[in-house]
C-alpha cells in the first residue's frame, strides 16, 4: 500500500502521517486494537477521511465487531463512492460475513476505479476460485499476467484452468522463462512437468504425456514418474511397457500393495471383488510369487495373494505368511488380516490355523507342523490373535476367555489390557472398558495414544470430568485444555454425545457446534491457500486440495456431529416449552454469576483472535438461548449442509427426512427418501422413512404441494417420482412393513424399526406381537451380529409403549451376559 | 497400590517348578521410570508375597541406578530393584526385589539381571551385595547360592505379615566372587 499511503495521506500533518503509517502496521501484525485507537486518532482531525475509515472498519471486523463495522464502511462508502480503498474494503467484510457474491460485486467496484490495483485483483482471484469460478478466475489472474508478467507465480496461477488452455500458458511460460534465462527448482520443474502429463492423459493424448515423462532430467519424483508412465501405456494398451515401468515402481516402493494389483489389471485380472475361479487363482499365484522371491522384504505380495486365494491355497499362503510375524511377535498382525473375516470359509482357515498353534505351542513348545522351539511370547502373542479373532466373530465369551489367559500368562503387555478393554466395550459393558483402558493407560503413562483413547473410553462410560483431566495431560495450555482450538473433533463429537445421553442439552449442542465452526474455519483457511500453492509450484497438490475443500462435508467428524445435532434438536423440539421455562431462570442466574462477569472481564482484556480461546459462551448458554426458539431450523441449517455432500450415507439421509418435512422442504425430503432407496435397500429405516414420507405427501393438498415446490415443472417430476416409488395408499405400506419385518425376524435392528414404524406412523398398538418378534429375534440371531445398542433401542422402545418388557429383557440378559443396558 | 480385588487381574495360575529350559533368549535392558513403574508394580504384586507401599515406589523413582527391567521382544518379562545401603559399616547394594514372571522362568534371565546389578556395582565401587530372603522360599534360595551369596544370618520374626516370618540375610562378596553360574 505504500505508493497509494502516500496519496492518501498527501494533505495530512506529519503526525497523522505517522499515525497512517502505524495504523497499517499494526492490522498487518494483527494488533487490531492499537491499529484501532490510531484509526480514531486520525479521525478526530480528519472525520472523512475514507482510508481511515475503510482501516477502522476493518480493524473492528478483525475484532469480531462485525455488524459495527458494516455499519461503519456503508456510512463511509456512502460519502465516497468512487473510493477504491472503501469498495475494496466492503468487498473484505462481505466476504468474512460468507457473503462471497456481496464480495465479488464489491471487488468488481473497487476495480473500477482502480483498474490495476493488485491486491484488489488478487482478492478477486481467490474468491473467484474459492467459488470455483473458473471464468471469471482466469481473466482476473490474466489481468495480474499481464500488469506483472515477470513474476513466476502469477504464470503458474493464470494455468490453473482446464486443459488446452493451461497447456497453452504454461508453453509460453516457458518460452519468457528461456527469454529471461531463468531455471526453475528441480521440484518446481518436476510439479510442472506431472502437471502437464496429467492434462496430456485427461485429454487422452497418452502418447504425448509419455513423451514428456521421458525426457530427462525434466522430474525428480521417480516413483511419480514410473507410476504415470504405468497408466499411460496401460491405456495405450502396451502391456509389456506398462509391465516394464510397475517393475520399476516395486523396486523403489515395494510395500505399496497398489502396485500388485496393478499388474494384476495389466494381466487382465481386475475383479473389483478380487474373486477368481481357483483355476485363476492359481495363475495369479504364479504370478505374485515372482515378486516374493525378487523382494523377499516387504510382504504386501503376501497381503494381495491371501485377499484372493481362497481355501486351501489360502490356508497355505497364511501360514506362509503368519509364521515369521508370530516368531517376531508382531501385535497389528490379525488387523492386517482383517479382509479375511468378510468370507466364512477363510475366517474358518483362520480359526483352525491358530488353534492348531496354539495345542502344539502348549503340547511341545514349536509351532503347528514345525520343530523349531519357541520362546513363551509366541504362545502369548497366539492367545492374543485368538482373543481378537473371537473379539471379530464377536463371540465375546470366547474372546475374554484367550484375553484372560494371555493376561495371566504375561500381564504386563500393554495391548492385551486394550484388547479386553474393546472387548467389553463391544459387549456392552463401558464402565468396565473404562476401567480396562485406564489400566492399560497408566502401564505406560507417556503414551499419547493410549491418553486419548482411554480419555474416549472415559467419554463413553460418561465420566466427562475424568476424561478432561486425563486429556489434560497431553493437550493443556496454562489451565486450559486445547482441545478446542486443536480441532480435537473427535473428542467433542464424543462429549457432546455424551452430553446427550445425560440429557444436558445446551452443552450436548456446544460441543456438536465446535465442530460446525471448525468446518467453516477449515473452509476459510483455504483462502490463504490458493496463493501458497502456486508459490510452490504444487499444481497436482492444489487442485486435490480443491477437491477435498469441494467435500469438507464429507469428514467423518462432520458427520458425526450432524446425527448429534439432529438427535438433540428433535429432543429439544419435543420438550420445547417445558424446557425453556426452566431454561431461562438458569440462563439468568448464569450470566448473573460471578463466574461469567469475571470471565468476560477477563476475556475482554485479553487480545487474542481465537475464536475458541475469546469465546464469550463456552458453556452454551446464548447457543442454547437461541436453538430453543426454533431448534428444528439449528439442526437443519448445519446437517443440511452435511447431507447435500453425503448422499450415500444412510444414517444422514434417513434422520434428514423428518428435518425436511418440517421445514416443508418436499423436495429435498423426496430426494433423500429415493438416495436411500436406491442405494440402501436393506436398510432397516429405509422403507419406514418412505412410508413416513408417502403419509406426509398424501397428506397434503395440491395447493400445499405447490407452495412447497413452487416450480410446476419440479413439482410434476416430483409427483412422479413418489409415484415411481410404488403404491403409497396405507394398505400397501402396511403390506409392505409386514413383508419387510417377515424377510428379518432374525435383525434386531429390523424390528426395532418395525415396532416404531407400526406403532408411530400406522398408530397401531399390538404390544404383545412386538413383544413376541423381539424376542424371537434375539434367539433367531445365530450370526451374534447384532449390536448391544440396537437390542437396548428395542427395549427403550418397548418401555415406552407399555409393553411388558420383563421376558423381553430377560433374553437380553442372556444373550448380552456382559451389557448393562439390561440390568 | 489399589486393593487386589480393584486390579484387573483375574484366575492367577499357578505352574510347576520348571526345569531348566535350553532355548538361549536374547534378553533387552530398559531402565525403570516415572512413566512405566505401574509395569514394574504388576511384577511385584504377582511375584512377591510382600505387597510394597506407595512410599516404596516413590523413593524407588528417586534411586534407579541399579534397578533394571529384562525385556524378551519388546515384552517385560522380569525386574531387577536394588538400593544403595549401610552393612555393617560398608557401602553395598542391597537387593530389594528381583522377580520374573512365571512362563520365562529358568531361561537364566535373573541371572542376566543381577549379572548386569554386579556390573554396575563394579563402576559404582561397591563390593558387597546383600538382600533379605524368607526362609521358605526354596527357588531364590537355590538362585542366589548358585551366584554365590552366602548366609550371614537367620533373623526371626522379620516378617510382620508373612509366614514363616523369618528370614535369611545373604551376602556376596564382590571382589572374589566369580559371577559365572
Ligand atoms: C527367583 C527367580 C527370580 C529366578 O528367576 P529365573 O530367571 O528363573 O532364574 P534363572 O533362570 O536365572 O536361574 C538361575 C539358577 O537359579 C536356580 N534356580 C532358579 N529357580 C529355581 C527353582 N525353581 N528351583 C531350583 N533352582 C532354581 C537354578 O540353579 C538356576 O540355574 P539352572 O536353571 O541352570 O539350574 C524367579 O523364580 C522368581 O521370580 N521368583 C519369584 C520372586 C522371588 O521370589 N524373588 C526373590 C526374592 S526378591
Amino acid at each position: 500500500m505504500s505508493s497509494s499511503t502516500a496519496l492518501a495521506t498527501a494533505n495530512f500533518k506529519s503526525k497523522e502521517k505517522s499515525l497512517f503509517t502505524q495504523m497499517l502496521n499494526f492490522y498487518d501484525n494483527k494488533q487490531f486494537k492499537q491499529s484501532l485507537r490510531n484509526a480514531d486518532q486520525i479521525l478526530e482531525k480528519h472525520p472523512d477521511h475514507p482510508e481511515t475509515l475503510a482501516m477502522k472498519a476493518l480493524n473492528m471486523n478483525s475484532l469480531k465487531r462485525k455488524i459495527e463495522a458494516f455499519e461503519f464502511i456503508k456510512k463511509a462508502l456512502f460519502k465516497n463512492l468512487s473510493n477504491f480503498t472503501c469498495w475494496h474494503v466492503y468487498g473484505i467484510l462481505h466476504r468474512s460475513n460468507k457473503n462471497p457474491d456481496e464480495a465479488r460485486k464489491a471487488y468488481l467496484n473497487a476495480l473500477k476505479y482502480d483498474k490495476d490495483n493488485q491486491n484488489v485483483l488478487r482478492d478477486l482471484g481467490q474468491l473467484q476460485i474459492q467459488l470455483r469460478d473458473y471464468e471469471g478466475y482466469a481473466e482476473t489472474r490474466r489481468q495480474i499476467l499481464v500488469s506483472k508478467p515477470t513474476v513466476n507465480i502469477n504464470w503458474m496461477a493464470y494455468a490453473c484452468h482446464k486443459c488446452e488452455r493451461a497447456l497453452e500458458v504454461l508453453e509460453s511460460f516457458d518460452k519468457t522463462l528461456k527469454e529471461n534465462k531463468e531455471k526453475l527448482k528441480n521440484h518446481e520443474r518436476t510439479e510442472i512437468t506431472l502437471f502437464k502429463a496429467k492434462l496430456f492423459e485427461e485429454m487422452g493424448d497418452y502418447q504425448k504425456a509419455i513423451n514428456l515423462l521421458q525426457k530427462k532430467g525434466l522430474i525428480v519424483d521417480q516413483i511419480s514418474k514410473f507410476r504415470k508412465l504405468a497408466e499411460n501405456y496401460q491405456k495405450l494398451g502396451n502391456k509389456d511397457k506398462a509391465l516394464e515401468h510397475l517393475e520399476d515402481l516395486l523396486e523403489l516402493s515395494s510395500a505399496n500393495t497398489n502396485n500388485y494389483y496393478q499388474i494384476l489389471a495389466v494381466h487382465g485380472y481386475s475383479n473389483k471383488e478380487f474373486k477368481y475361479s481357483s483355476e485363476d487363482q492359481l495363475k495369479i499365484k504364479e504370478i505374485i510369487e515372482v515378486y516374493e522371491n525378487r523382494f523377499p522384504r516387504g510382504n504386501s505380495h503376501q497381503r494381495v495373494l491371501l485377499k484372493i486365494l481362497t481355501g486351501e491355497l489360502f490356508r497355505e499362503k497364511l501360514y506362509q505368511y503368519s509364521k515369521p510375524y508370530l516368531i517376531k511377535g508382531v501385535p497389528p498382525l490379525i488387523v492386517d488380516l482383517k479382509d479375511v473375516y468378510q468370507d466364512k470359509e477363510k475366517t474358518q482357515i483362520l480359526e483352525e490355523t491358530l488353534l492348531s498353534h496354539l495345542k502344539s505351542m502348549e503340547e511341545k513348545n514349536t509351532l503347528f507342523n514345525d520343530e523349531q522351539e519357541q520362546d513363551p511370547t509366541v504362545y502369548l502373542w497366539l492367545l492374543y490373535y485368538t482373543a481378537q479373532h473371537y473379539y471379530y466373530l464377536r463371540d465375546y465369551n470366547q474372546a475374554l476367555k484367550y484375553i484372560n489367559e494371555a493376561i495371566n500368562h504375561t500381564p504386563t503387555v500393554i495391548d492385551l489390557y486394550v484388547v479386553k478393554a474393546k472387548i467389553y466395550k463391544r459387549a456392552g459393558d463401558r464402565e468396565y472398558a473404562s476401567k480396562l483402558y485406564e489400566e492399560a493407560r497408566k502401564l505406560d503413562l507417556a503414551d499419547r495414544y493410549l491418553n486419548a483413547v482411554s480419555s474416549r473410553y472415559l467419554i463413553r462410560a460418561d465420566h466427562v470430568e475424568e476424561a478432561e483431566e486425563t486429556m489434560g495431560q497431553f493437550s493443556k495450555e496454562g489451565q486450559e485444555l486445547n482441545v478446542h482450538d486443536m480441532q480435537c473433533m473427535w473428542y467433542e463429537n464424543e462429549v457432546g454425545l455424551s452430553y446427550l445421553r445425560q440429557g444436558n442439552y445446551r452443552l450436548a449442542l456446544k460441543n456438536f457446534n465446535y465442530i460446525e465452526k471448525h468446518m467453516e474455519q477449515v473452509f476459510e483457511d483455504q483462502l490463504d491457500f490458493h496463493l501458497y500453492a502456486m508459490r510452490k509450484y504444487t499444481l497436482n497438490a492444489y487442485f486435490q486440495m480443491l477437491e477435498m475443500e469441494d467435500n469438507i462435508y464429507k469428514n467423518k467428524n462432520a458427520v458425526r456431529a450432524a446425527i448429534g445435532i439432529i438427535k438433540t434438536m428433535k429432543k429439544v423440539d419435543k420438550i420445547r416449552e417445558e424446557e425453556q421455562k426452566k431454561f431461562q431462570p438458569e440462563f439468568d442466574s448464569y450470566k448473573a454469576s460471578t463466574e461469567y462477569i469475571k470471565m468476560c472481564e477477563e476475556l475482554k482484556k485479553r487480545d487474542e483472535d481465537d475464536e475458541f480461546k475469546n469465546d464469550f459462551d463456552p458453556k452454551g448458554y446464548d447457543l442454547y438461548q437461541k436453538a430453543l426458539q426454533d431448534p428444528i431450523k439449528v439442526a437443519y441449517d448445519f446437517a443440511v449442509l452435511v447431507a447435500s455432500c453425503n448422499p450415500e450415507v444412510k444414517e444422514v439421509q434417513a434422520k434428514m427426512i423428518p428435518i425436511y418435512l418440517r421445514k416443508n422442504k418436499l423436495l429435498e425430503a423426496l430426494k433423500a427418501v429415493i438416495a436411500l432407496t436406491e442405494r440402501h435397500p436393506t436398510y432397516e429405516k429405509t422403507l419406514s422413512s418412505r412410508i413416513r414420507f408417502s403419509q406426509h405427501w398424501n397428506s397434503l393438498t395440491e395447493e400445499q404441494r405447490k407452495q412447497a415446490i413452487p416450480d410446476e415443472k419440479l413439482l410434476k417430476v416430483a409427483s412422479q417420482e413418489f409415484e415411481a416409488l410404488g403404491a403409497s395408499d396405507e394398505q400397501s405400506l402396511k403390506n409392505l412393513s409386514e413383508e419387510l419385518l417377515n424377510q428379518n425376524l432374525d435383525k434386531i435392528e429390523h424390528v426395532h424399526e418395525y415396532i416404531k414404524t407400526r406403532t408411530v406412523l400406522f398408530k397401531e398398538n399390538d404390544t404383545a406381537k412386538y413383544e413376541k418378534v423381539a424376542i424371537d429375534a434375539l434367539t433367531n440371531d445365530l450370526r451374534r451380529n447384532f449390536k448391544v445398542h440396537n437390542a437396548a433401542n428395542t427395549l427403550k422402545r418397548l418401555t415406552k409403549i407399555g409393553a411388558s418388557d420383563v421376558q423381553y429383557r430377560q433374553k437380553a440378559q442372556e444373550v448380552f451376559i456382559h451389557a448393562r443396558h439390561f440390568d | 497400590m489399589p486393593a487386589p480385588e480393584a486390579r484387573i487381574f483375574e484366575n492367577i495360575k499357578t505352574e510347576k517348578p520348571a526345569t531348566r529350559k535350553l532355548l538361549e533368549l536374547d534378553i533387552k535392558f530398559g531402565d525403570l521410570t516415572d512413566k512405566n513403574v505401574e509395569q514394574f508394580r504388576i511384577l511385584n504384586y504377582l511375584n512377591l508375597p510382600v505387597i510394597y507401599s506407595e512410599d516404596f515406589y516413590r523413593r524407588l523413582i528417586n534411586n534407579l541406578r541399579y534397578s533394571k527391567l529384562a525385556y524378551l521382544k519388546d515384552v517385560l518379562v522380569g525386574a531387577i530393584s536394588c538400593k544403595e545401603d549401610d552393612y555393617e559399616g560398608e557401602r553395598v547394594v542391597y537387593i530389594m526385589t528381583i522377580t520374573i514372571l512365571k512362563p520365562y522362568r529358568r531361561y537364566g534371565i535373573a541371572s542376566k539381571l543381577l549379572e548386569q546389578a554386579v556390573k554396575d556395582c563394579a563402576k559404582g565401587n561397591i563390593k558387597k551385595m546383600n538382600l533379605h530372603v524368607q526362609s521358605s522360599n526354596q527357588s531364590a534360595l537355590e538362585f542366589y547360592k548358585k551366584h554365590g551369596f552366602e548366609i550371614a544370618a537367620k533373623l526371626d520374626d522379620y516378617y510382620t505379615d508373612l509366614q514363616p516370618a523369618d528370614c535369611y540375610v545373604l551376602v556376596k562378596n564382590l571382589e572374589q566372587s566369580t559371577t559365572s553360574q
